[in-house]
């Protein structure tokens, strides 16, 4: 099946439920807002190597935000609960406290929520106050730089990780510019990140490798450079392929994504565009390509 | 929706008389008129509600005339100066009083909304544990206090007094929120545990004597205790959130000039924990 002759490979992305989570940072001014964001969101692509995955989800104007500071909502993604506490009590306490002007705040609104001001609290070393306004509370912690403030506790709600598409494109300029039009595309969906530097995963993996002192190594049969020398997934003329990977706080939310992805990266130079799986028994959703874009597609 | 609507007769067992003329009034405990008890019972059951007077004991009906249908919205109209413990342990429904409204109001009130269109009297919300008090008039002296003898005053809830307040505001104040539009009395939240109360009129000598921790917001100057102690002078970021809270969930205006400017920071009661703040609005 084709869109807008681009073939869409009848396959499935194959995805993982996470616990996530959505923090509002603000600042005095929109730089340190988004200094704070990147920080607390960098180095957190992969599970296996990062601990835990996240990206910024949109920029916040300060009518937007609850203390009236331009800010960003950023999204958090682990396996696990308490895993999800423990990573974002140390990327808060490190790299959104130590930001100039810094605050954060919960931003998703669910009855299961984690502790992280409450334990950050701890760091104002008896001098941390606490303010309890509408059922929710904040703490005020003293700094160098004046104060900290900070919600106690987040929402989270069980979400998916995983969620991918894969441009297959002709050579790697071509390719690039399918994949940054697609993170454009899929950025305007609300309630997903993609964690990877620019949203896009320039060396995606695959389970084991000859090493046995690692799991995971590069994703050979769609390495264009050793077409030759392995069991490749590529046709012949393929000479670049970037991946997308989506975390999202629902599953309709990664299958719009994935949509509007697929079919903004439909451009000239673009060969085929498929999802990467592990056969459908590992992962808890598979998110299929010709069901996510049914109506669009032709033979 | 249904409302029950209650309003004072002109000739009540209350009143105090000589010669034809009401020189008095006797106080009445009216505890029993409240949401959750009235909402279940007929207008005919609720005029035999028991009042008490004195020391004698009389019914609803010989105070009020009844309208409406069995609610757990109330509203009563009349001259209630000398009626007590109105709204007291209230936790659910709302209570309306055209007029002015005795001593005791909403104190341990649990849940709920009173809103008096009119005065109070002392201990307005006294030990209160939750919901939300509107005074459109002025309130009497130990607002959201501790009773004598108790340790913790008002432990959650929000009074909001648009007029001005007494002595005593706060005492022992654990939990909660107190917004005084106009100008209070002296030793404003003294022996403060903890909570927030907000002044945007004057406030008179040695607030927050005493106290442990808890904030105090004024938006004019205060004669400061000895025992407190100046830190800075900046906009504390919380208070954006807290404004905004205000007026979200109660309606209630703050001043523009309250917002995005600096105020004095001063900690204390030093006598105390130390741990109390008191945050004045410079006008620079």
């Amino acid at each position: 099946m084709q869109f807008q002759g681009i073939e869409i490979e009848n396959t499935f992305a194959e995805a993982f439920n996470m616990y996530g989570t959505r923090i509002i940072v603000t600042a005095d001014n929109k730089r340190w807002a988004e200094i704070a964001a990147r920080e607390s969101t960098g180095f957190a692509t992969s599970i296996i190597e990062c601990g835990i995955e996240a990206g910024i989800e949109k920029e916040l104007s300060s009518a937007e935000t609850l203390d009236g500071r331009p800010g960003y909502s950023l999204l958090f993604f682990t396996m696990k609960k308490d895993s999800l506490q423990k990573e974002l009590r140390k990327r808060v306490g490190q790299t959104i406290m130590t930001a100039a002007t810094a605050a954060c705040y919960n931003g998703l609104n669910s009855e299961e929520k984690i502790n992280v001001g409450s334990n950050i609290r701890y760091f104002g070393d008896g001098y941390q106050i606490s303010k309890l306004y509408a059922q929710r509370r904040f703490w005020r912690i003293p700094i160098m730089g004046g104060e900290f403030l900070i919600e106690e506790s987040f929402g989270i709600q069980k979400g998916l990780g995983g969620g991918n598409i894969i441009i297959v494109a002709k050579d790697r300029e071509k390719a690039l510019k399918a994949a940054e039009k697609a993170v454009k595309a899929m950025k305007k969906v609300e309630g997903i990140v993609m964690p990877f530097p620019g949203g896009i995963v320039s060396s995606g993996s695959k389970v084991k490798s000859k090493y046995s002192f690692l799991n995971a190594s590069t994703n050979t049969p769609y390495c264009p450079t050793i077409k030759a020398q392995v069991e490749t997934e590529l046709p012949p003329e393929a000479g670049s392929v970037l991946e997308i990977v989506i975390d999202g706080l629902s599953v309709k939310a990664v299958e719009e994504a994935m949509k509007l992805g697929i079919k903004a990266a439909a451009l000239e130079g673009v060969i085929k565009i498929t999802a990467g799986n592990y056969g459908g028994d590992l992962g808890s959703e598979n998110i299929y390509l010709h069901e996510i874009l049914r109506g669009d597609l032709s033979e | 929706m249904s409302k029950l609507e209650l309003t004072l007769k002109r000739e009540n067992p209350a009143l105090i008389k000589k010669a034809n003329k009401i020189i008095g009034k006797v106080p009445v405990e009216a505890q029993n008129i409240k949401p959750s008890l009235l909402k279940d019972l007929n207008i005919s059951e609720i005029g035999e509600i028991e009042l008490l007077s004195g020391k004698e004991s009389y019914l609803l009906k010989d105070f009020f005339e009844i309208e409406g249908s069995p609610s757990e919205e109330i509203i009563i109209n009349g001259d209630l100066s000398n009626f007590k413990y109105l709204g007291a342990a209230m936790e659910t429904g709302s209570i309306t009083v055209n007029g002015n409204l005795g001593m005791h109001a909403a104190s341990e009130m649990k849940a709920g909304y009173l809103e008096v269109n009119g005065n109070v009297g002392d201990w307005l919300g006294a030990e209160m544990t939750g919901g939300f008090i509107k005074i459109n008039g002025h309130a009497g002296n130990y607002v959201g206090a501790a009773f004598r003898g108790d340790t913790l005053g008002m432990n959650r809830g929000v009074i909001y007094i648009k007029g001005n307040a007494g002595n005593f505001v706060a005492n022992k104040m654990r939990r909660g929120e107190i917004i005084i539009e106009g100008d209070c009395g002296e030793l404003l939240a003294a022996q403060m545990i903890a909570g927030s109360v907000y002044v945007f009129g004057s406030c008179k000598n040695r607030v927050g004597a005493g106290m442990k921790r808890g904030t105090i917001i004024t938006l004019n100057e205060v004669e400061m205790l000895p025992t407190f102690n100046y830190n800075i002078s900046y906009f504390p970021d919380f208070l954006n959130i807290a404004y905004n809270h205000l007026k979200k969930d109660y309606g209630i205006e703050v001043p523009p000039q309250a917002y995005k400017r600096r105020y004095k920071r001063y900690t204390g009661d030093n006598t105390e924990l130390g741990k109390g703040e008191i945050l004045i609005w410079e006008n620079v």
